[in-house]
């Protein structure tokens, strides 16, 4: 039951997005371990951001 | 598979060669499979011979899942396998390229999920919704053999040539294999399919819409309910996006019950608007949607028709099979045999396939398929569930709908999707007109229609939606709520479409706007750069115009806009398919696969054939109701004359006829030309590549060993979990 619960929400975590900022740190902490983080804000901010530049069409 | 060093640089991943295991059939599988391809053939066999009595529409539901198993398992895996080749010992470009920005390897369950979300919308709901006028048998056939043989092979084999290219757009692939006029058609086919797919969808939007208070209020509410989801999401709590659309969908809710309260108070008719008032308000919508930054209106939108389009399809195929609701539709109509169908005009062959698209085969996929999933897929041979898997999700869609449309008695169905031209607009008109067409519904039974789901008319409320929504209403009612709840969920699924239509309204002028930017940048420099603010507001506007065009045009049209339109649009999509299955069948030939060209070669040959006929008949037919330029002719003669035909009322009605059937002559001549000059050029590729008898040089970028270890499919097989274990992954939650 708790499995299915936390599989349930790694499900939607990823799915929405929510865990994009956890995976950044992870990836920042292995390659640039001395340069400073984003915070979150900063991380979502230039997330949202990027698709002002690079549009993609959702279907019919 | 004896080291068990968790991945150093030096160790070569243990998987080798053919993927999994040889496939050797155990006693358990093949009992298993046996019987479900005989609960296929039994569903099949009822669809298909049983007459003049009423089916279940379980069988339908059936036949489907039975048929996608099979594909999925042996077609699917054939063709990867064979055809396509994939190497797991590849590294994919999310590996090789990761940047954590664009290019990240991603979780296959994920990824599946992003790309069927990408890639369903209301062309799945719409065209099987309209093509329920042939009866249930032709659409469920070609949407059900058509997504396996067609529409699934080309998102998946587009997917895989994309992502052994480092993801390039379907227009850069044309370029690459094909040739510049093969790039150049590709260019203007996406563009134009987009201008008239934006209009269709507006199209349905106005028409749910119009003279509907509770409609138009609830949707409405959506702009201040995703500005605050923007402004909580970007200032309050930067990336909580699961706690920010579970307020979204609570407040989306509120807005469909008080929706209910406004229409009874004297706010009413504030929100009662006529089909032309609704058609300016979307356009001034989309033009300050599509300018502005995404964080306050697209990205949270996008999250709640996510949400509300997964939902809400989940919820459809739980309801029919609690419901288990008889079809009322026939089989085949007589027309589909005569093609003299009041909904769009044509006989089966080819307008069936035209008008269902999405669900079947749909070039807009191809799109997706090139686009952002080919940079984020970790192995391989994950294309099968990525790329055939999500097709077929869209096309169980498109069954479900055809279920919501065929189960109506046919007398309602025809006097909601029968052009007000031909309906008139009173119940009394309405029911006259349905009994000439052969069927029957009272005056007293399509007002009680509408009263049940709280509307002030249902006749002539075409574009599918309504349709669709009463549908539904009548399936979701009979398992929660009962009568009472049925004008509730008339108006959460109008919501449901209105909803993703909007947001692919506002996605779709700013891609239309995009490539307008990269084209014309090559002639004047500063409206290429995107930040350039003036730069963006003229194409913005420019393409908001051209789809506005066409939206207004369909609004007025005295023919019925959706009747008029819905072929173009239908010819557009299976345009760009044929663009794409031309590229992939090129690639298939350059590479030395002659022999396997058929598996997409097939599907080309069948989809030009349906395009170019039903092109033809539009520009050449001499019948008026199918011809466009027939259609021009009988109408200028008449206004030459001084008269007023059928269904205009007056002279300036004769008159847009006119324009609007000599616009939509060319642009179906023009479509037609394109996808004749796309499959020549590729044609002549081909036939360049087989004279070479040595592959010609490839595109592909090369190769580079992958170190991810991951499964195929779904669910791990027992040999991909050793693996798994060797490598130090979990089988679970893990990008």
């Amino acid at each position: 039951m708790r499995r299915a619960l936390a599989a349930v929400r790694w499900y939607l975590r990823e799915l929405t997005g929510e865990s994009q900022y956890d995976h950044y740190v992870d990836r920042h902490r292995r390659l640039h371990p001395d340069q400073p983080l984003l915070t979150r804000r900063e991380f979502e901010h230039r997330r949202t951001d990027r698709r002002d530049q690079n549009p993609t069409a959702s279907c019919c | 598979m004896t080291t068990t060093t968790p991945a150093s640089p030096p160790t070569p991943p243990p998987t080798t060669a053919p993927p999994t295991g040889r496939g050797r059939l155990n006693p358990r599988s093949i009992a298993i499979w046996t019987s479900i391809a005989i609960a296929g053939a039994i569903a099949w066999g009822v669809l298909a011979l049983s007459r003049g009595e009423e089916i279940n529409a379980i069988w339908l539901v059936v036949a489907a899942i039975a048929s996608y198993a099979i594909a999925y398992r042996f077609y699917a895996r054939f063709i990867v396998r064979k055809v396509l080749k994939v190497d797991d010992t590849r590294a994919t470009p999310a590996e090789r390229l990761d940047n954590g920005i664009d290019y990240q390897p991603t979780d296959r369950r994920i990824l599946v999920g992003h790309h069927f979300a990408a890639i369903a919308g209301a062309g799945p709901l719409v065209g099987p919704v309209l093509a329920a006028q042939m009866g249930y048998l032709p659409g469920t056939m070609w949407i059900i053999f058509g997504v396996i043989f067609a529409g699934a092979v080309q998102d998946m084999v587009i997917l895989f040539f994309s992502m052994r290219r480092n993801g390039k757009s379907l227009g850069q692939m044309a370029r690459d294999e094909i040739g510049t006029v093969g790039g150049i058609a590709a260019l203007v086919a996406v563009f134009s399919i987009m201008i008239i797919l934006l209009a269709v969808l507006a199209l349905v939007v106005v028409n749910a819409l119009a003279k509907s208070p509770w409609g138009t209020f609830s949707i409405a509410m959506t702009i201040p309910i995703a500005l605050f989801m923007g402004f909580y999401l970007r200032i309050l709590r930067p990336g909580r996006v699961a706690e920010t659309t579970a307020i979204g969908v609570g407040l989306l809710l509120l807005a469909i019950v008080a929706g209910g309260w406004v229409q009874e108070s004297g706010l009413a008719d504030t929100f009662t608007l006529s089909p032309e008032a609704l058609t300016i308000c979307l356009i001034v919508y989309g033009f300050f949607a599509s300018v502005l930054p995404v964080w306050m209106l697209l990205a949270p939108r996008d999250y709640l028709s996510t949400f509300m389009k997964v939902g809400v399809i989940g919820l459809l195929a739980v309801g029919v099979l609690i419901a288990a609701p008889v079809l009322r539709t026939e089989a085949v109509t007589d027309f589909a045999r005569e093609g003299n169908g009041p909904v769009f005009s044509g006989s089966l062959f080819p307008f069936v396939f035209i008008t269902i698209a999405c669900g079947a085969l749909s070039g807009f996929h191809s799109l997706i398929a090139s686009g952002t999933t080919p940079k984020m897929i970790q192995k391989e041979s994950q294309v099968r569930l990525v790329g055939y898997g999500a097709m077929l999700m869209e096309s169980f869609v498109a069954v479900m709908a055809l279920i919501a449309a065929c189960i109506l008695e046919p007398g309602l169905y025809y006097a909601m999707n029968a052009p007000a031209g031909v309906l008139g607009s009173t119940v009394e008109s309405a029911s006259a007109a349905v009994a000439n067409l052969g069927f029957t519904i009272s005056p007293q039974d399509l007002s009680a229609a509408a009263a049940e789901v709280e509307e002030q008319t249902l006749v002539a409320r075409t574009g599918g939606a309504p349709t669709l929504a009463v549908g539904m209403s009548e399936i979701f009612s009979s398992v929660i709520g009962g009568s009472s709840l049925k004008a509730f969920w008339y108006h959460f699924a109008i919501m449901f479409e209105a909803l993703f239509i909007l947001t692919t309204v506002d996605a779709g002028t700013r891609v239309g706007r995009f490539m307008l930017q990269d084209t014309l940048g090559n002639i004047w420099k500063p409206i290429g750069r995107v930040s350039w603010k003036p730069g963006l507001w003229a194409t913005s506007a420019v393409v908001v115009l051209a789809w506005g065009y066409f939206l207004y045009t369909g609004v007025t049209n005295p023919l019925g806009g959706i009747n008029q339109l819905f072929p173009l649009f239908g010819i557009a999509n299976q345009l760009l398919a044929a663009v794409a299955l031309a590229v992939a069948t090129t690639i298939l030939v350059k590479s030395g696969r002659l022999k396997w060209a058929w598996v997409t070669g097939i599907p080309l040959a069948w989809d030009a054939t349906v395009t170019l006929t039903a092109s033809w008949q539009k520009v050449f037919s001499d019948n008026p109701a199918i011809g466009f330029f027939a259609q021009r002719e009988r109408f200028a003669e008449a206004l030459d004359r001084g008269e007023v035909l059928a269904p205009a009322k007056n002279l300036d009605d004769m008159r847009a006829v006119v324009t609007n059937s000599t616009v939509d002559g060319v642009l179906a001549a023009f479509f037609a030309i394109l996808v004749i000059l796309v499959i020549a050029n590729a044609a002549w590729i081909c036939f360049k590549a087989i004279r070479a008898r040595a592959p010609l040089p490839t595109t592909e970028a090369p190769y580079v060993r992958s170190k991810i270890v991951a499964p195929a499919g779904l669910f791990p097989t027992a040999r991909e979990k050793r693996e798994m274990a060797a490598a130090g992954t979990s089988s679970g939650e893990r990008t």
